[in-house]
């Protein structure tokens, strides 16, 4: 197939230049010289072109007087303003109508697995991302991620041409270098050609990855990812003799362990895990199920744990010996067992099949291992737990990163292809990759970005933002859910797969490539079959099935390694904002408080407290921190709950080439990662004597004995306020509908998810660092984190705060100029154009969920494309006040729709966003008038309370109490 | 010495406040006036089109129905405008040599876009649904006038909050039967009005002067 | 007019006519010209960028923008109040203070008068807070105080300026009769609207003076009490007091006293006015202010008894203000304001030139304090621990104080050069009675 190859190769660089973005005037003049065009013109303008001929300019004139020429411009839907013309469309599109949003079912990847997507897009715009909720992963939640990627999809950063050497290339002169490099490596069978991509989940790639062996049979192989689970992999691979993938069930488990890692956040399926745990909750006819979590660094998992055992990693070791000897797990004890580990053994040994205990990604193989003999030992397996084949297969040959670094270094790489991702920058510090990929003379990346791999690399080659481009991903358990474009490309770049596609000698049209993988496996019926996969987002009956499998009977972990006293733990961490880096142009995410810290632009190194007193720092000190000779200078952030003698360090900062958002924010973590201990470190710690300020949405997080949060005891009620208060305020009456909005403090995990869906779903600024460090940060959401108890290791709670649509708004009595006032539907209507920006409203809200335009916020760096916005919510201006409208156009919409088909809403039938997002369904929104409502009954609920209701605002937000089983009982 | 001010001096002055006072109560006459005039709203003016449509001809002489061109009215905010296919459709067969319809044809042909300048555009704050009264029994010609009379197409009311707010406070005199909604110049008398429609509004009206009934 | 008359009053007269007025006037003018440059700078980037270029935020939304109009009006309000006071009871200080406390409350209302604008959002939008027949039928919202605030704001700069100009016509008149130059008489003869001091001219011109004095009385209590009630009627912990009009009537006084004292000080020494403005009425000024300083005082106690008195959050709230991170400034406040007056226990003080300006300039510093005090300091503590933040002001901020300050100074200045500082015509009156008695 090499011969199709050339020929590929000017389809390409036809289809990219056309694609080259939306400029009328240099397609005209091309179009002008199409000799087609004219026959067409002759025949559409016979009276112009009878007299004689009719030459290039008249045709030009012709064209461009009669054509729109705002008409492509106009096109960018989001610039509704008041001069926005009236467009009449070439052709009738069936199924489309004008202002009316388009839902794609898609899939997004992170760390090469897939979450499905519905993807709402406005006038061929994709403007907001929610989940699906026949995806697995999904079920119809999503994570900060996924909202966030409209955003990256209009990154104005995004490379949108080839590089040579840094200088810009047009497409052909790529296909002119690449046309006869490829020659030469199918004549040399792929030798010196070494290929450097993430671990996928992508049934297309790993077609178009064997095809390409087959042409390349000597092409080497390398797969890295700085998220990676090999600490995992190698302990399956010694206790079950096969690489293996292993899916939960939260709802059966009456124990839950956690060691270490985040179950709720940094699992393939967190979201379905965090879903099924709150689900498992709601048995009523189960008991509460117990969850522990021993860590290092406070987690999602571990603030909702009943019970979290705070560790330094080198002591978890021990723990674990401890509690699986004590199962009798065929291991010898350690000496000095933790004081809690008989007590959590009962309880493993009381849920047998019912327990689960799952290790952390950055666990050593010792603890995984372990871990995975307790599940076997109380037979969880097929019970919490199926195996499956793994969801990202090995590419068997496939080496690992410092083979290449050692490959390059013995001047074996003639060429290498980086297929997407950003390894200059996510690799561990002492391969020092960056100046290895210069010495090979054939350097080619596949990136989104113009980053510091592309810098690197002799040849950048834009890579299309998965919204753009066909693919297919599978999910934690292994279901299909296809990858199809939501929007036309918006800048000339290829996916992977077309660039695999391309070296293979196949087609470089993505939808091909992806069709052709799934026509081999479905053979005929593929067209109904493909066409349903397509409008569900999800393959079904794809999901991977369980295998039986058998822990290796004579399995005895090696000897507990001594515990060595000397340094402290150096733990990394995805980070909760930026991930790996790769988010890190992202402004959404970027100003997105962290669930545990409420830092926003930046990270800081966690520290206990009792850390900080032994060195006399505080939040905002810098210290200097060696790691294996290498010394980084990072603020320290006192964490309460911190382990210890350890310290905490979130990758994804410190970025010097991520765009205009995301540079010189942060520290780099990677600059003192080992590569050979990639997640748990030892290092020194030296007190810098200098400040680095750091920026955080929440600096109280006592609860200084006020009743904010209430905690019940299983099947006990919290007080119920009086309803029939005295109150001054007139009294409204309800007709029709009676907004309200239930959040249920027990379900809440403080993901965050909800934070960033409203701040997608209503337009909200980004303010920059200088801003929110001011205290002028824009969500109309916002997540309250308090701690109580000790500091050393408190419990925390999560508090969701939108507007509270007081009955008795006191907000509402002293706008001068009735700017916010009281629907007819109990809402708390804000009226931008009205408002005169006196923020008196704001000092009358107790809740302080108000937000004020202090200067033009939408006319900054950060303000997005308009593309990106919301059409059906007004974009605000300086001076204006704002806040959470209970997603008013949300309501506006479905009650228009239930008009014109002359019916009443359904209950559910008008979700907020922030419900819709949240993977613990911790937000209920309805109609309070309806006593049937879900929401009027979780308001009857006896855990139900109004914040603040002494003040008898009479919030429509109410709360429903968390729920701990008091310690005693445990 | 001489005399600083001249007898007439005193009426002078007092003249001049008087005419202060005038002063200020025309200018704000005035000011009430120019605010809620025709022309400030730019009523009855025409804008530049890159085609000289006529609806005077097409729904006024030969009766084409507001529904076959915007084609959305009944089922979305935006009522639709047609597509140079829609166009096409009947100027395949009918004006085919026409210059005047040179724009409709390069966008048939090139597939672009063809762009009309709105004359009933409202401020980008204000959200309009179309579907959501013309289906409650809000005819076109309440707001766009008769426009089956229009050579050039132009605004027929003023369109401002208060104009809307007027109906928004008690609708019923206003509407009509369904299938009175698309017909000009009809004359409403409340009788022939259904029921439904006006069940509907007997306890609407503090719904629809609720602020985001338009505003979001 | 008798020449004995003439000839006591001509020195006041003469200043506003002399050709020349001396190099220290102008060193003066200049420099308060040049914060008026600065007050245009600030309101300009105000207006042009938005009120982020102050410190304000969530939640301290108010800042030096409050913090300035509720201590200018203070001054305004009090000032007016003694002067009306001295009109309707023909207390012989009148004579000597009421010229220029009349004076100081105009400047000081119109310096008030830039907050409520420039603060807001869109302050190109003020005028929605006025009821008018707008297109799109919305009207302001009556129950809300900065509605009623916006009647106040008006009423009082009309008011203040009728009580100023009513008891400047007679003495315009003399003016025009004195001066040498046409031009100069045809200025101020158009201004003392044709007075010719006839008897039926004095007749209307007593009532209408005091009839102008009696509209002040109540306009004071009304004005500090909405700009208290902007505070008293929220659900901030430290604002939400019954107790928070009276605080700022009465410190408001103290606040317009101290001001006349220091102008009444700094006149006497500058123009050398010893004769129309004696010892008497200088000591007789002190006791005043000292008094109003004892009842600010008192109020300042009351405050802290209340907080004890009240419920929990408040209290926290109060106590927090009065201890907490901001409490310089509640400190600032009871110094400057209650402690330092206490010096006019003295005659000696009462009756010194640096005394006096001392004590009249320390109690309008601490009742700025006061005001920063309760609208920052206020603010700390919150229902909610999670929004608790901190309030910095901006160079703009800054800028926009001092350049209210210099624009009071600049009018002050050319109010001495042009008009005649102390009352000609009650002087005159006083001397008659004298002979007559």
């Amino acid at each position: 197939m090499s011969e199709d190859a050339p020929f590929d190769l000017d389809a390409l660089a036809a289809r990219l230049a056309a694609e080259d973005g939306p400029r009328l005037w240099r397609s005209l003049e091309e179009l002008a010289d199409r000799p087609e065009l004219r026959r067409l013109m002759e025949a559409e303008f016979p009276d112009v072109f009878e007299a004689s001929s009719v030459d290039r300019r008249t045709l030009l004139r012709l064209m461009s007087a009669s054509l729109a020429l705002g008409g492509l411009a106009a096109c960018n839907g989001g610039d509704a303003g008041s001069h926005a013309p009236l467009l009449s469309q070439s052709r009738n599109m069936p199924g489309y109508t004008p202002g009316v949003p388009v839902t794609i079912a898609t899939s997004l990847p992170l760390n090469g697995f897939g979450r499905g997507v519905l993807v709402k897009s406005q006038e061929g715009r994709p403007i907001k991302i929610e989940g699906n909720p026949l995806h697995p992963a999904s079920l119809g939640a999503t994570d900060v991620f996924a909202q966030a990627e409209i955003l990256s999809l209009y990154d104005p950063d995004r490379s949108d041409t080839p590089l040579q050497d840094g200088s810009p290339r047009r497409w052909e002169e790529l296909t002119r270098f690449i046309r006869p490099v490829r020659n030469e490596l199918v004549v040399g069978e792929g030798r010196g050609l070494h290929i450097l991509m993430a671990p996928t989940s992508s049934p297309t790639l790993h077609r178009l990855i064997s095809y390409t062996r087959e042409l390349f049979p000597h092409a080497q192989w390398h797969v890295f990812t700085p998220i990676d689970d090999d600490a995992r992999r190698a302990a399956v691979l010694d206790g079950f003799g096969r690489d293996l993938d292993f899916v939960y069930d939260l709802t059966q488990a009456d124990t839950i362990v956690t060691l270490g890692g985040d179950l709720f956040a940094e699992e393939p399926g967190h979201l379905r895990y965090a879903a099924d745990y709150q689900k498992r909750r709601r048995m009523r006819d189960r008991e509460l199920p117990r969850l522990f979590a021993i860590e290092t660094r406070p987690s999602l998992v571990g603030a909702r744990a009943d019970e979290r055992i705070v560790l330094r990693p080198r002591d978890v070791d021990a723990f674990v010996r401890g509690l699986a000897a004590s199962l009798e797990a065929g291991v010898a004890p350690a000496p000095d067992v933790h004081p809690s580990v008989p007590r959590l053994a009962e309880l493993l040994r009381r849920a047998g099949p019912r327990c689960l205990v799952v290790a952390g990604r950055e666990m050593p193989s010792e603890v995984h291992a372990l871990a995975l003999a307790i599940n076997t030992r109380l037979g969880a397996f097929g019970t919490t737990i199926r195996a499956i084949e793994p969801v990202r297969p090995i590419i068997d040959g496939a080496q690992t990163l410092h083979d290449l670094a050692k490959a390059i270094e013995a001047d074996q790489v003639s060429h290498l292809l980086v297929l997407g991702g950003n390894p200059a920058y996510t690799a561990p510090a002492d391969l020092d990759l960056p100046s290895l990929i210069r010495r090979v003379p054939h350097s080619l990346h596949l990136g989104q970005h113009r980053d510091e791999t592309a810098s690197v690399c002799r040849w950048h080659v834009p890579e299309t933002h998965p919204l753009e481009s066909w693919g297919d991903l599978r999910a934690f358990d292994g279901t299909v859910g296809l990858r199809q474009p939501a929007t036309m490309p918006l800048k000339p770049a290829l996916s992977a797969e077309e660039f695999l596609g391309l070296m293979a000698g196949q087609t470089v049209d993505g939808q091909g490539l992806v069709q052709a993988t799934w026509r081999e496996v479905w053979g005929e019926g593929f067209e109904a079959r493909w066409a349903r996969s397509l409008e569900d987002g999800v393959v079904d009956g794809s999901a991977l099935p369980s295998i039986d499998i058998a822990w290796r009977s004579d399995w005895r972990p090696e000897p507990a390694a001594p515990v060595s006293s000397g340094g402290i733990d150096v733990v990394f961490a995805p980070d909760p904002s930026v991930w790996d880096g790769s988010y890190a142009n992202n402004g959404w995410l970027q100003e997105l408080p962290k669930p545990l810290t409420k830092q926003v632009w930046g990270n800081a190194a966690l520290i206990a407290p009792e850390t900080a007193d032994i060195f006399g720092i505080s939040s905002g000190d810098a210290i200097d921190l060696t790691v294996e000779g290498r010394v980084i200078r990072a603020p320290v952030w006192v964490m309460p709950g911190h382990a210890p003698a350890a310290v905490t360090l979130t990758l994804g900062y410190g970025r010097q080439q991520a765009g205009r958002i995301g540079n010189q924010i942060g520290f780099d973590a990677y600059a003192v990662r080992p590569s050979r201990r990639p997640w748990i470190a030892t290092g020194e710690i030296k007190v810098a004597g200098q400040r680095i300020p750091l920026i955080s949405t929440q600096h109280h997080h006592a609860l200084q004995g006020r009743d904010i949060i209430r905690v019940v005891a299983p099947g006990q009620d919290t007080p119920q306020d009086s309803d029939d208060r005295p109150s001054l305020y007139p009294e409204w009456p309800y007709e029709e509908h009676a907004w309200g909005m239930a959040i249920d403090l027990d379900a809440c995990i403080g993901c965050n998810a909800c934070v960033i869906a409203c701040q997608a779903e209503n337009n909200i600024a980004v303010v920059g660092p200088e801003e929110v460090a001011k205290g002028r940060e824009m969500h109309w959401l916002r997540v309250d984190r308090y701690h109580s108890g000790e500091p050393a290791d408190p419990s925390t709670y999560f508090q969701p705060v939108p507007c509270m649509h007081c009955e008795k708004a006191p907000c509402e009595v002293v706008c001068p100029v009735n700017a916010t006032v009281h629907s007819s539907e109990g809402l708390n209507d804000m009226v931008y154009n009205r408002c005169i920006g006196t923020r008196t409203c704001s000092n009358n809200c107790p809740y302080k969920v108000r937000r004020f335009n202090f200067l033009d916020y939408q006319g900054t760096d950060y303000t997005p494309s308009a593309d990106a916005m919301n059409p059906q919510v007004t974009v605000r201006d300086r001076g204006v006040m704002e806040k959470c409208t209970y997603c008013v156009q949300r309501i506006g919409a479905a009650r228009a729709g239930a008009r014109v088909e002359d019916r009443r809403l359904r209950d559910g039938e008008v979700m907020t966003a922030c419900q819709q997002a949240c993977p613990t369904q911790a937000i209920v929104f309805g109609d309070v008038n309806d006593p049937d409502s879900a929401v009027s009954r979780l308001k009857k609920d006896r855990r139900s309370y109004a914040l603040l209701g002494d003040l008898n605002t009479q919030p429509r937000t109410t709360y429903l109490a968390r729920i701990e089983i008091p310690a005693e009982e445990g | 010495m001489a005399q600083l001010f001249t007898p007439a001096a005193t009426t002078a002055f007092r003249v001049a406040i008087v005419l202060l006072g005038v002063g200020i109560v025309a200018a704000g006459a005035t000011a009430y006036v120019w605010a809620r005039a025709d022309s400030t709203w730019k009523v009855g003016k025409p804008a530049p089109q890159p085609v000289p449509f006529r609806h005077d001809l097409h729904s006024g002489s030969l009766k084409i129905d507001c529904r076959y061109c915007h084609s959305t009215v009944e089922r979305a905010a935006d009522a639709g405008m047609p597509s140079a296919q829609t166009c096409m459709s009947c100027h395949s067969q009918v004006w085919v040599g026409a210059s005047v319809l040179d724009p409709v044809r390069t966008s048939f042909t090139l597939g672009q876009p063809l762009e009309w300048t709105s004359v009933h555009r409202l401020p980008d704050y204000a959200y309009f649904h179309h579907a959501a009264h013309v289906t409650k029994g809000v005819a076109c010609e309440t707001c766009h006038g008769r426009v089956d009379q229009m050579p050039r197409t132009v605004k027929a009311q003023t369109l401002s909050m208060g104009w809307c707010l007027d109906c928004h406070r008690d609708p019923v005199p206003k509407l009509r039967p369904r299938e009175a909604v698309f017909t000009m110049g009809y004359e409403a008398h409340g009788g022939d009005l259904p029921d439904d429609i006006r069940e509907f509004y007997r306890e609407a009206s503090r719904r629809l002067t609720s602020c985001n009934t338009c505003h979001r | 007019m008798s020449s004995v008359a003439q000839s006591s009053t001509s020195p006041v007269a003469d200043v506003a006519l002399s050709r020349r007025f001396g190099s220290m006037w102008w060193i003066a003018l200049l420099a308060s010209g040049a914060l008026v440059l600065l007050l245009g700078y600030t309101l300009i980037s105000v207006a042009l960028l938005g009120v982020g270029v102050w410190g304000v935020n969530i939640p301290f939304v108010w800042g030096f923008d409050l913090i300035n109009y509720a201590w200018w009006i203070g001054i305004a309000n009090g000032a007016s109040l003694f002067a009306a006071i001295l009109v309707l009871r023909r207390h012989d200080l009148r004579t000597s203070v009421n010229r220029f406390a009349e004076g100081v409350a105009f400047f000081a209302v119109i310096c008030a008068g830039i907050f409520p604008i420039v603060h807001l959002g869109r302050p190109w939008l003020f005028y929605w807070t006025f009821p008018y027949p707008a297109t799109f039928q919305v009207w302001p919202q009556f129950r809300s105080t900065l509605t009623w605030d916006f009647w106040a704001i008006s009423t009082h700069v009309v008011v203040t300026s009728l009580l100023w100009y009513v008891g400047l016509i007679p003495d315009l008149a003399t003016l025009r009769d004195r001066a040498r130059r046409r031009t100069v008489k045809r200025i101020y003869g158009i201004l003392a609207l044709g007075w010719r001091g006839s008897v039926i001219h004095w007749a209307y011109h007593q009532r209408a003076y005091r009839l102008v004095a009696i509209l002040v009385l109540p306009l004071i209590l009304v004005m500090q009490s909405t700009v208290a009630f902007e505070f008293a009627v929220t659900l901030v912990p430290d604002w939400h007091e019954t107790r928070q009009p009276l605080h700022f009537v009465a410190t408001g006084l103290a606040q317009g006293l101290s001001i006349v004292l220091l102008v009444a000080m700094l006149l006497r020494w500058g123009l050398r006015l010893g004769r129309y403005i004696d010892e008497e009425d200088i000591d007789l000024l002190g006791r005043l202010v000292l008094a109003s300083a004892l009842v600010s005082g008192y109020l300042y106690l009351d405050e802290f008894i209340s907080a004890l008195l009240a419920d929990g959050l408040t209290r926290e709230a109060t106590i927090s203000r009065m201890t907490g991170s901001e409490a310089g400034l509640y400190w600032t406040a009871i110094v400057y304001s209650v402690v330092i007056p206490q010096l006019f226990w003295m005659k000696a003080a009462r009756q010194s030139t640096v005394a006096g300006v001392f004590v009249g300039f320390s109690i309008g510093v601490g009742i700025w304090f006061d005001r920063f005090s309760i609208i920052v300091g206020g603010l700390q503590t919150d229902y909610l621990p999670s929004i608790e933040r901190t309030y910095s002001p901006t160079l703009v901020e800054t800028g926009l104080f001092l350049g209210t300050i210099g624009l009071f100074t600049a009018l002050l200045l050319l109010f001495v050069r042009f008009l005649p500082v102390v009352s000609m015509f009650e002087t005159r009156h006083d001397e008659h009675q004298e002979k007559s008695s």
